[in-house]
């Protein structure tokens, strides 16, 4: 089954209703059918997920309790070491360097909880994009339409989850690389406080905003992942030595009342009317709103910009004084020119990021969550560089971020929920909490789930034809 | 506003050791006359004098 949940599938194992060998087989049997059409893979690891779900069977069959993630079949950015796998990060650059010797954490605490890797995904080259338009590696194509793009950086993982090849996945996110390819592609997606995950093993983007996360088609599934994600970690410098938190058991009750802070401003300026629609649909499964106007922004977002320019540039230095032709033209320029910012540019921007921290967290003294369009506008065509943006023409590739670099400057918890439409492209809306609150983000997600505003239909085209006709 | 131009990429790149061939430099001088707009926009903001830089972003 494409729509089944991760839940559902642990469940079932759980109960010897059905093995994990078979659920396994199933989402490689979809992955081999739907991957050369979505090229949202760049690597199956069938051997692996075999092994591990017949381990996890042998588990059930000595009458062991299952963990929580138990034959879950889920796929990885391909930034993440995966043990015996060339670490690509998508870049041709990387090709010939050697295998990873061991998983990163993230994917260790996939596989303590029991869910089986079944591969790695597409990218942008070193993350450093949001469309998935990979020069050596293809694009990923979007789920809901072919012609259109995915969204990055991690459209593969995005794609995979969105066409049901998967129930979750891992990508990462800098600047929107998560929140991004989750809107454009219907799903849910997290991006957790800076320092929450580990991203020990993750391949290095911008080491000041880099965030790691799951993607998933329920909230309920996303809660699930995350909390299996969690843990400190003294390896990465970022990794808050905080204890786990766990989300998901309060996803089913309703609670107090959420103070919503509907985002003005900067924020409708910079989304198109499919967009807000979005947001207003979003809006009516809560309560309390108000609006709320973040000063500065744009000033946020340049900051963002400068940060990921300079820092973004600075581990591929040595390369890009060998042999800057290797690199993926996309990314080339944009890295030479990062390499060569005066540092009192930087200095400025990182002590904006204070100025601009410190303002947007006496927002929450009111408000327990923000909201706002995830991106100016649903999915574009494959290859289209520029779109109108009331009445402006905006580079695709860039603009795609202006909404959610602001929370990325200050690494707040944001998550994605999708609101697709009828006859038409799906786009998310991005809740905002204080920094550690992600419980009052998926809080929200789930009552835009309860309320039937936010869900994530796998599109027909990637059911198989008897599910279609019921 | 912040003046880019190719005298001024010559000198960065001789002095980071950095060698661009000739077709790829207007597309990273380009890069750079962006982000030069954007650190306009930083730079003229006034900041309080005591504000000082995040060098390890870690909230409590």
């Amino acid at each position: 089954m494409s729509d089944i949940t991760a839940m559902q599938v642990a469940r079932s194992v759980a109960a010897g209703e059905n093995s994990a060998e078979s659920f396994t087989k199933d989402a490689l049997q979809r992955i081999g059918q739907h991957n050369p059409t979505l090229n949202a893979l760049t690597a199956i690891t069938e051997d692996r997920a075999l092994a591990e779900a017949r381990a996890l069977d042998a588990c059930r069959e000595r009458g062991e309790t299952l963990p929580p993630l138990a034959g879950v079949p889920y796929v990885v950015k391909n930034l993440y070491d995966v043990e015996g796998l060339v670490t690509l990060a998508g870049s041709a650059t990387r090709q010939d360097c050697d295998p990873a010797t061991e998983d990163a954490p993230l994917i260790r605490h996939m596989k303590k909880a029991g869910a089986i890797l079944v591969g790695t995904t597409n990218m942008d080259e070193f993350a450093c994009g949001f469309t998935t338009e990979n020069t050596h590696f293809g694009t990923t194509r979007n789920p809901h339409d072919l012609d259109r793009i995915a969204g990055g950086s991690s459209g593969g993982s995005a794609a995979a989850v969105a066409a049901g090849l998967v129930p979750l996945s891992l990508g990462t996110d800098t600047n929107g690389s998560i929140r991004v390819p989750a809107s454009l592609s219907g799903i849910f997606g997290l991006k957790p406080t800076f320092g929450r995950l580990s991203r020990r093993g993750a391949y290095p983007f911008v080491a000041s905003l880099d965030t790691v996360g799951p993607f998933a088609r329920t909230a309920s599934d996303l809660g699930l992942c995350y909390d299996a994600l969690q843990g400190p970690d003294k390896s990465d410098f970022a990794c808050a030595q905080r204890p786990i938190e766990p989300v998901l058991p309060d996803l089913s009750s309703s609670g107090e009342a959420i103070r919503v802070g509907v985002l003005t401003g900067y924020f409708d300026e910079n989304a198109e009317d499919a967009a807000l629609a979005a947001l207003d649909a979003a809006l009516g499964a809560f309560e309390i709103t108000r609006r709320v106007v973040l000063p500065e922004v744009e000033r946020a977002r340049a900051s963002a910009s400068l940060v990921t320019a300079s820092e973004g540039a600075m581990p591929h230095l040595e390369a890009l004084r060998k042999d800057p032709q290797a690199f993926d033209p996309l990314t080339r320029d944009r890295f030479l020119a990062g390499a060569l910012l005066p540092a009192a540019w930087i200095n400025q921007a990182q002590r904006f990021r204070r100025w601009f921290l410190g303002q947007v967290l006496e927002v929450f003294d009111e408000c327990d969550v923000l909201i706002s369009a995830a991106t100016p506008w649903p999915a574009t065509r494959i290859g289209q560089k520029e779109h109108d943006l009331k009445g402006t023409q905006q580079i695709v590739a860039r603009t795609l971020g202006f909404l959610t670099q602001p929370f990325s400057l200050i690494g707040l918890p944001t998550l994605v929920a999708p609101v697709p439409r009828d006859g038409a492209l799906p786009v998310g809306v991005q809740i905002v909490a204080a920094p550690w609150r992600e419980d009052l983000v998926f809080r929200a997600a789930a009552q835009l789930e309860r309320s039937g505003i936010s869900f994530a239909p796998v599109p027909d085209a990637f059911r198989p034809r008897e599910e279609t006709e019921k | 506003v912040t003046k880019i131009d190719n005298n001024y990429l010559e000198a960065l790149l001789g002095a980071t050791g950095i060698d661009v061939p000739e077709e790829n430099r207007a597309g990273v001088l380009a890069q750079l006359q962006r982000l030069a707009k954007m650190a306009d926009q930083v730079m003229e903001f006034p900041l309080p004098e005591a504000e000082e830089p995040i060098t390890k972003l870690r909230h409590e």
